[in-house]
């Protein structure tokens, strides 16, 4: 029956509009008008038409809980039309309250669809191969750890699992914002929600769907909701109490006649009858969410996912941030930033020396000297009689020569003359051949290629940056002064961290505080606005931080910022917009200088504008 | 523990904080997004998902008509 209803709605409502226009040129246009009956015929017939769920639904809240809806609220103000007499005026009211209602489904579809791609990534089905080869299509909360799950071309990564294929090329892009597509290898976990972009993969499910990547952070963005802003939660107020106020203070215009002699029933009536009509706030409670929602929506897309609106709120007023150093500013891993030779050997020979020794250790230090021999594709001589010292350096034969790599104190012992002492700020690797120096390799922790940029757009956004980290004083110096930052602390330990944070937060403006989300997480909960880098999201920088960086760059977040900026502007214009009209209408309505056709056209038209205005948030680049 | 599930039905974005209102009462939260049309509610540790649906169910029978909340897959 109700489905029914709901398809002839919109026809209806056709319908009930051909009806509103005779009425109205029977009411004010026609010179010999048909008679009153008829009118009420009609009108009462197309009212029923469009409006019979609305009575329904309002008889049965008002019998069932004793409460006046908004639906009792419009049935009472038509009723009370029709007893005026003011047939087209019933009808419009009920019309344009359902054209409200039709419009907030529209926008809501619109939110729904738009806010994020991640939502339509959701998962619904996947297959499944079992022992014996065969496929079958499940449900992803039925498939437990181990299985083997199949993704065609062009289908979603339904479940976090690792690659059996050597390689596939996967479109992350509705979790990291990036458009290219990414290459997995063998044995690494492809995320879920990610989309196959190349040939058919298969994967070893690797997480429950519970907890799998896209689950995570869908229900991240679900939660958010609980985090209001202020703005919400002021509106939240307010329409609870706006509804009662406005009810109450419709009875009091109604029975005005009562008391003064000269007022008349049907002017006060009506007078009633608009403050009725106003008194959905609707277009409120629905518009400032929707507009924090689009923000959220909008931020996503850009890979950052944003905790709820109060962190938007609180974002847009942010006045300094401090930045963690490693994996945060810099990438975390070592490049080869010099290379100084000695004793007429070239560059070439200290990297291949280097390589022949380095691949056989397990240092991260190594392994970065080994990807910038590789790269240079030099020759990788075997090494023999290999030798470790553990956090020292290594030593073996290569072409029959005795060559070590390490620190200056272990390199040193096999050297006859003093080596050379190098800049503070750099980590150097000595290479020594037959006991003599051959070369130090100097290396650095590379700082991120948009770092630059992006604390000089935080300048021009008038935010102070600083930089806090345990690194030696002489690396903190020169990353801070290549990058502008304004203030500095090094050698500071987790704890000492803490403290200096405390201390600089402890002026007035919130502070945000950017961090791998590894061993900073306190100080991303003590910030107003943790921000968590990390790359698709690792699982601790998605709980600890409000705001996690899918894409480990840096320049989302000055993104994020901008965003969350006109998020809020959007938002309180739309609260004032809304709550500046309806006031007006009813101060007119009130004395008498409006009628109900502005208030019905005041009343759906600010609904629009607002809900309109509020989805403009959604496509905000 | 927290039980995540769709909803659909709704008539307006001001019933719907009142909906969350009654909803609160009977679970240890619960959270409406209107916008995304979902519901998330906090129950208890082991709490059977179907039984908490169905009584979410119920209060939004109670509430209005054509409500329906549906269990996420």
């Amino acid at each position: 029956m109700n489905t029914l209803y709901l398809k002839y709605e919109k026809k209806f409502l056709v319908i009930s509009f051909v009806a509103l226009f005779f009425l109205i040129y029977q009411k004010y246009l026609s010179a010999f008008p048909v008679s009153e009956y008829l009118q009420l015929a009609i009108s009462l017939t197309a009212y029923f038409l469009i409006a019979i769920d609305v009575v329904i639904g309002a008889i049965k809240t008002l019998v069932k809980q004793r409460r006046m809806s908004e639906q009792f609220l419009m049935v009472v103000a038509t009723i009370g039309a029709f007893l005026l007499a003011d047939f087209p005026e019933a009808l419009a009211v009920m019309i344009f309250y359902k054209v409200g209602e039709l419009f907030e489904d529209y926008a809501r579809g619109r939110a729904h669809n738009d806010i994020s791609s991640l939502v339509k990534l959701r998962p619904t089905s996947v297959r499944v191969i079992d022992e014996s080869g065969n496929e079958g299509v499940v449900k992803p909360r039925a498939v437990k750890i181990g299985q083997i799950i199949k993704v065609l071309k062009g289908e979603i990564v339904a479940l976090d699992g690792d690659l059996i294929e050597d390689s596939a090329a996967i479109d992350t892009s509705a979790i990291t914002g990036e458009s290219e597509p990414r290459l997995f290898l063998k044995g690494q976990s492809v995320p879920s929600g990610c989309i196959n972009q190349g040939r058919v993969i298969t994967l070893k499910v690797n997480t429950l769907h519970k907890n799998s990547s896209i689950t995570r952070l869908l229900n991240l963005i679900e939660d958010a909701s609980t985090n209001k802003s202020r703005p919400e939660k002021l509106i939240r107020r307010f329409a609870i109490f706006y509804t009662p106020i406005v009810v109450a203070f419709a009875c009091i215009l109604a029975l005005v006649p009562l008391f003064i002699e000269s007022a008349t029933f049907s002017d006060w009536g009506e007078r009633a009858l608009m403050f009725l009509v106003v008194s959905c706030p609707c277009a409120l409670v629905l518009s400032v969410p929707l507009s924090f929602f689009g923000g959220l929506g909008a931020i996503s897309k850009k890979g950052v996912i944003v905790k709820g609106s109060i962190f938007i709120e609180t974002l847009s007023k942010i006045k300094a941030i401090a930045f963690d150093k490693t994996g945060t500013l810099t990438y975390g891993r070592f490049a080869i930033n010099n290379i100084e030779c000695f004793n007429s050997y070239t560059k070439e020979d200290v990297l291949t020396f280097a390589l022949s020794l380095e691949k056989n250790s397990t240092h991260p230090l190594a392994q970065s000297i080994v990807d910038a021999a590789r790269k240079e594709g030099l020759p990788e001589i075997e090494a023999r009689d290999i030798e470790e010292f553990s956090g020292l350096g290594i030593c073996a034969l290569v072409d029959n020569k005795k060559v070590y790599a390490g620190k200056d104190l272990f390199v040193q012992k096999y050297v006859d003359e003093p080596l050379k002492k190098v800049n503070s700020s750099k980590t150097p690797i000595y290479v020594a051949v037959d006991n003599k120096l051959c070369g130090i390799i100097e290396l650095a922790d590379e700082v991120k290629k948009e770092a630059k940029d992006c604390i000089c757009a935080l300048k021009s956004l008038g935010i102070k940056t600083c930089l806090i980290s345990g690194d030696k004083k002489a690396v903190v110096e020169e990353i801070a002064s290549y990058l502008g930052i304004d203030r500095y602390y090094y050698e500071q330990s987790p704890k000492d961290k803490i403290e200096k944070f405390k201390a600089l937060k402890n002026k007035k403006n919130p502070m945000s505080f950017v961090g791998d989300g590894l061993n900073d997480a306190p100080v991303l909960a003590l910030a107003d606005v943790g921000i968590a880098m990390g790359d698709m999201g690792s699982a601790s920088a998605v709980e600890s931080a409000d705001i996690v960086v899918m894409n480990d760059n840096l320049s989302s977040i000055v993104k994020t910022i901008k965003l969350s900026k006109k998020t809020l502007k959007l938002a309180i214009s739309n609260m004032y917009l809304v709550m500046l009209i309806k006031l007006a209408i009813l101060i007119l309505g009130a004395c008498g200088i409006a009628n109900i056709w502005l208030a019905i056209f005041c009343d759906v038209g600010v609904l629009i504008l607002a809900v309109a205005n509020a989805m403009r948030s959604l496509s905000f680049k | 523990m927290k039980v995540r599930c769709d909803i659909t039905g709704l008539d307006c974005a001001h019933c719907a904080t009142k909906l969350e209102k009654m909803l609160k009462n009977k679970f240890l939260d619960a959270n409406l997004n209107y916008a995304l049309g979902t519901l998330v509610l906090d129950v208890l540790e082991n709490a059977d998902e179907d039984e908490v649906v169905a009584k979410a169910q119920a209060v939004a029978n109670d509430f209005e008509d054509g409500i329906e909340i549906s269990l996420r897959d």
